[in-house]
């Protein structure tokens, strides 16, 4: 079968797609498309790239769980008069809305805490001051773990967008929470629900930072090994 | 040594499933011509190339997410093109299979096409290959132009590698005594 008009064929394969098609094909598909099918983004997909903000999610999520169910409170402040109300419905509220709040603003990457947090205090009565107080003392905790995550930003870029965006839907549930307040007769409960959110976001970062360590570590050994061994 | 899977992995089709729409425009730029006469040469009508196209390309990006890297973007979308493109033909109640007047005894069998004879030019091949039925042309067109194998053409066309073999050979020799009749006449 191999001959010359196979042959001929063959060598000037490119000269036999010479024929055009109308320019209107493209702006039907493009038209019958409609607008780029966005991608939602999944809460916890298990994407391997993933992995580790993942574990930390589901870390964090049981430690969670798990606190709740112990029904207490840190110690970092006494003053609190009354027992915390937690309504049995807030988890899933937060995921609902972490879920609505990741749809919204998917591009928020930036969290910002603290300035959010200065509008919620002028907003805030005096009976939950020492709500206010707790939320405080959480939002400088995460706002410091905030600085020393973003030291890795030039180091582990990839990791870093990750780490940031799923802080961002915390983040985001938070702001929806904040944004519920003058509308929501209970605010102590609402209030309960943004240090819950803050301390979700503090774990988090938490366990963003060990994870961080421990790769600092692997990189460690691995170049003293590769050292050692040249 | 180990044998590493082919790097098939497209930077426009990651593009598009990340939800950029400026990928499925640079893939319909890069792709649209070449299967554009892929299916014109099976279809052989322009208006129908055009349709199979189109849906080609609407099938393809709609179903991106299934696509999974087993062969190239490339060779997934030219079979899309190929299926419809034949689909095109069935649904014209085109006969897909030449029934040849002629006996086969009185083909000199063994004999190849007389090819040396005729001068070769790109023009006077495609129009040649435009005169062909349309069952010649398919199996000709998939083998010679798409680079198929007999056994993958018979997968496609659902017969059996036995006819696709006689009806390519027959199909080559049309194309030849075609070119040839063409430049008996100038």
């Amino acid at each position: 079968m191999n001959n010359r008009l196979d042959q001929f064929i063959r060598d000037n394969r490119d000269d036999f797609d010479d024929e055009q098609p109308s320019a209107r094909i493209w702006e039907d598909i493009s038209r019958r498309m409609g607008p780029a099918p966005k991608k939602a983004v999944t809460f916890l997909g298990m994407n391997p790239a993933k992995w580790s903000a993942a574990a930390a999610v589901a870390i964090i999520l049981a430690g969670s769980l798990y606190f709740i169910s112990q029904n207490s409170r840190p110690a970092t402040q006494g003053t609190a008069s009354s027992k915390p109300i937690i309504p049995a419905s807030v988890p899933n509220s937060l995921q609902q809305r972490s879920q609505e709040a990741a749809v919204t603003q998917p591009s928020d990457t930036s969290p910002k805490t603290a300035p959010s947090l200065t509008k919620t205090e002028t907003g805030a009565a005096a009976d939950s001051q020492d709500l206010q107080e707790e939320m405080y003392h959480f939002a400088r905790l995460v706002e410091i773990r905030h600085k020393q995550l973003y030291k890795i930003k030039k180091d582990e870029p990839l990791l870093f967008k990750q780490f940031s965006g799923d802080l961002s839907r915390l983040d985001s549930v938070y702001h929806t929470l904040e944004n519920q307040i003058p509308k929501n007769p209970n605010r102590e409960q609402l209030l309960e629900a943004m240090i819950q959110n803050l301390q979700l976001q503090m774990d988090l970062l938490n366990h963003q930072l060990t994870i961080i360590q421990k790769i600092n570590y692997l990189k460690k050994t691995a170049y003293e090994k590769a050292f050692k061994s040249a | 040594m180990e044998l590493t899977a082919p790097i098939l992995h497209d930077e426009l089709v990651e593009q598009c499933k990340q939800g950029n729409s400026l990928g499925y425009a640079a893939l319909y730029q890069k792709y649209a011509k070449a299967m554009y006469n892929t299916s014109l040469r099976i279809v052989n009508h322009t208006g129908d190339a055009e349709d199979v196209l189109q849906e080609a390309f609407l099938d393809a990006f709609g179903s991106l997410d299934s696509f999974q890297y087993k062969s190239t973007f490339g060779a997934w979308l030219k079979k899309i093109v190929v299926n419809k493109s034949i689909n095109h033909l069935r649904k014209r109640k085109m006969e897909l299979i030449d029934i040849d007047r002629t006996a086969v005894s009185n083909l000199p069998q063994e004999e190849s096409p007389d090819e040396e004879e005729i001068r070769l030019k790109v023009d006077e091949i495609k129009a040649a290959v435009r005169d062909l039925p349309n069952g010649y042309r398919t199996v000709l067109s998939l083998y010679l132009f798409e680079g198929y194998d007999q056994e993958e053409i018979a997968e496609i066309l659902q017969v059996s590698h036995a006819t696709v073999r006689t009806q390519y050979m027959r199909a080559k020799q049309k194309l030849v005594s075609i070119i040839k009749k063409g430049q008996d006449h100038e």
